[in-house]
């Protein structure tokens, strides 16, 4: 008797040519199959042979526990699905409920070929609000992921774009996203069982491989779709702008930005008369640390710090045409690295429109902005205060960088995510309808 | 010949579906051993993801105070089962009262040590942001000082000058 792997490559083989021998080799193949390694093994060979034969198109699940809420990473996941629609069968998996109406209208995307489906989880309904957390789960408690791994194996394809680690996968053909390794190997963790590794940065990567002792095997930039329309240019003013959410304990520093615009206006007063800072993001209710940003601007009522919470699309779109300085702290005096921006979409959008970045040198920003040519990067508010200055000193050095920034811009955008997804997924497709045994997973 | 292996795949399909779905785990569906969990180093942590395993630990200490015992009793016989469950029950109930005394003191102590890492947790917390305010004055006043010291040398220069 041949090996089992070698039976299934000669079932393909026959099958792809409409061979009638295909038929009775079938059962015994897939008893043998279960025997061996399951049931889902066996029920992944009968997916398999229905894509090799060419009855239908793969299978494509793509699973994010926060899908309901607005993010980077999900519209990371959305965008994807988007690209994928045409060549995949392809499902939306969340756990709360969002609609296609929802998500199309988010993240500006058609994904009118996708649908969602819903999997309630009970285990975190009777906890913490019922938010999914997946800090509440230990060895202690059952893994309550182990719904969506079942799930994972009635597709071709399974993408878990959630970070979530507790998914074992039991698809044909499994990718884990990685836009951060934010908990360390413990409890439920089956991310060495993905067959592929995409990461959103070599931040990202560097940490996965630290954190994890796994090598990352496809990097993809996030989609950044912030250019400017010929009718959206407007001309600059004097702007500082700042775009990031206010996290709740505050990580993204707006409150050191206060500080440091006070003290840039208290070096030059004559040359930040003119100037302002706008600090603008996306904040849940109720904040404290918008309440502290809020008693803060109260104690200075002379300082020009405007504030622009949720703001629509449009308006946000406005705002980076005006401006003429972006600037970002994200992971400014942070020891951990997760505190650190991982990749910095704000940063691309504000480069995609002419707004020069001052950004933290650190984490993904170094991989966005190159210091001198594109923006600047600071390691303290010392260097943040003098390259501000420097280029409001300086308005011709400021346009010129401005425009080696939008260029740099144009390395990020949505065309380009989508062009790299169809190339991977191309392949891979390619791999899983013919008849070849299927790569094995990189060495990990 | 496509829609005679096509039915056969599909029964096939059913069949294994049907297997898969009324699998107890993970290890009947791949049919091999996994590996579940992975132990962590705390020292390899740093220090906010200490701070989370602490909160995490803590949470499970105080979940686990009481620690009088409160068995499953279950019995697999089909006919004498239930007989020797409720048996079993009458006999815990019994000794209840003298198990409990032996625990209550423990129950206490539990509670007692719970509390006091709680509040140590507190505590360091509180240090921590402390700290924190301080290296970050400390920079504050070191960069002012140096603004200062370039200012004053450009005028003495300026005096030298004139």
């Amino acid at each position: 008797m041949k090996p089992i792997e070698a039976r299934i490559e000669n079932f393909f083989h026959v099958l792809g040519r409409r061979d009638p021998a295909a038929r009775s080799q079938i059962q015994p193949l897939a008893q043998a199959v279960a025997r061996k390694s399951g049931a889902q093994a066996a029920y992944n060979l009968l997916l398999r042979s229905e894509v090799v034969a060419g009855w239908r198109q793969p299978s494509l699940a793509l699973y994010d526990h926060t899908l309901h809420l607005i993010g980077g990473g999900e519209k990371y996941g959305c965008t994807m699905a988007a690209a994928l629609q045409d060549k995949f069968d392809v499902t939306l998996i969340a756990h709360r409920p969002v609609t296609l109406a929802n998500l199309m209208e988010w993240y500006d995307l058609d994904l009118s070929r996708c649908r969602v489906k819903i999997l309630p989880l009970d285990f975190f309904d009777k906890k913490d609000q019922g938010l999914i957390n997946p800090d509440l789960v230990s060895d202690r408690s059952e893994n309550p992921f182990l719904a969506v791994s079942r799930e994972s194996g009635n597709y071709d394809f399974f993408i878990n774009n959630s970070m979530l680690e507790m998914v074992f996968p039991l698809s044909n053909i499994s990718l884990f996203v990685c836009h951060f390794p934010e908990r360390r190997k413990g409890s439920y963790f089956y991310v060495q069982h993905y067959r592929h590794l995409i990461y959103n940065s070599r931040y990202t990567a560097e940490w996965i491989e630290k954190k994890w002792r796994l090598s990352p095997s496809h990097h993809i930039y996030p989609p950044v779709d912030m250019e400017p329309t010929v009718g959206q240019i407007l001309p600059k003013e004097n702007i500082i702008l700042s775009v990031a959410r206010f996290e709740s304990g505050g990580s993204k520093q707006q409150a050191e930005m206060i500080a440091a615009f006070a003290r840039l206006r208290a070096k030059a007063p004559r040359e930040m008369q003119s100037w302002k800072l706008i600090l603008c993001g996306g904040s849940a209710s109720p904040n404290p640390y918008l309440e502290k940003i809020r008693g803060l601007l109260k104690t200075q009522p002379n300082l020009p710090v405007e504030l622009k919470i949720n703001i629509p699309l449009n308006e946000l779109k406005k705002l980076y045409a005006r401006s003429a300085l972006f600037w970002h702290f994200c992971g400014l005096q942070q020891s951990n690295p997760a505190h650190v921006e991982h990749f910095g979409m704000s940063t691309v959008e504000a480069m995609q429109n002419q707004c020069l970045p001052i950004v933290f040198d650190g984490g993904g920003q170094r991989e966005i902005v190159e210091n001198g040519i594109s923006g600047y990067r600071f390691s303290n508010i010392r260097q943040l205060l003098d390259l501000t200055l420097q280029a409001i000193r300086d308005p011709g050095q400021r346009e010129r960088t401005s425009r080696a920034a939008q260029l740099r811009g144009g390395n990020f955008t949505r065309a380009i995510f989508t062009e790299k997804v169809r190339d991977l997924f191309g392949h891979l497709a390619e791999e899983y309808a013919s008849a070849a045994p299927l790569a094995a997973p990189a060495q990990r | 010949m496509d829609k005679h292996i096509k039915d056969e795949i599909a029964k096939l399909k059913e069949y294994f579906r049907v297997r898969k779905d009324s699998a107890a785990g993970l290890e009947e569906l791949t049919g091999g051993p996994i590996q579940h969990h992975f132990p962590v180093d705390l020292w390899q942590l740093s220090d906010s993801e200490l701070d989370g395993e602490m909160g995490k630990r803590l949470s499970f200490l105080n979940d686990d105070i009481d620690c009088r015992p409160t068995p499953d009793i279950t019995s697999h016989r089909r006919f004498i089962g239930p007989a020797i469950v409720w048996f079993k029950k009458l006999i815990f109930k019994i000794f209840r009262p003298y198990t409990n005394t032996l625990f209550v003191h423990q129950n206490r102590f539990n509670d007692q040590l719970v509390a006091f890492h709680l509040a140590t947790f507190i505590r360091l917390r509180r240090l921590e942001e402390k700290v924190r305010n301080l290296e970050r004055q400390e920079q504050e006043i070191k960069e002012q000082l140096e603004d200062l010291s370039g200012v004053q040398g450009s005028h003495t220069a300026k005096h030298e000058a004139d």
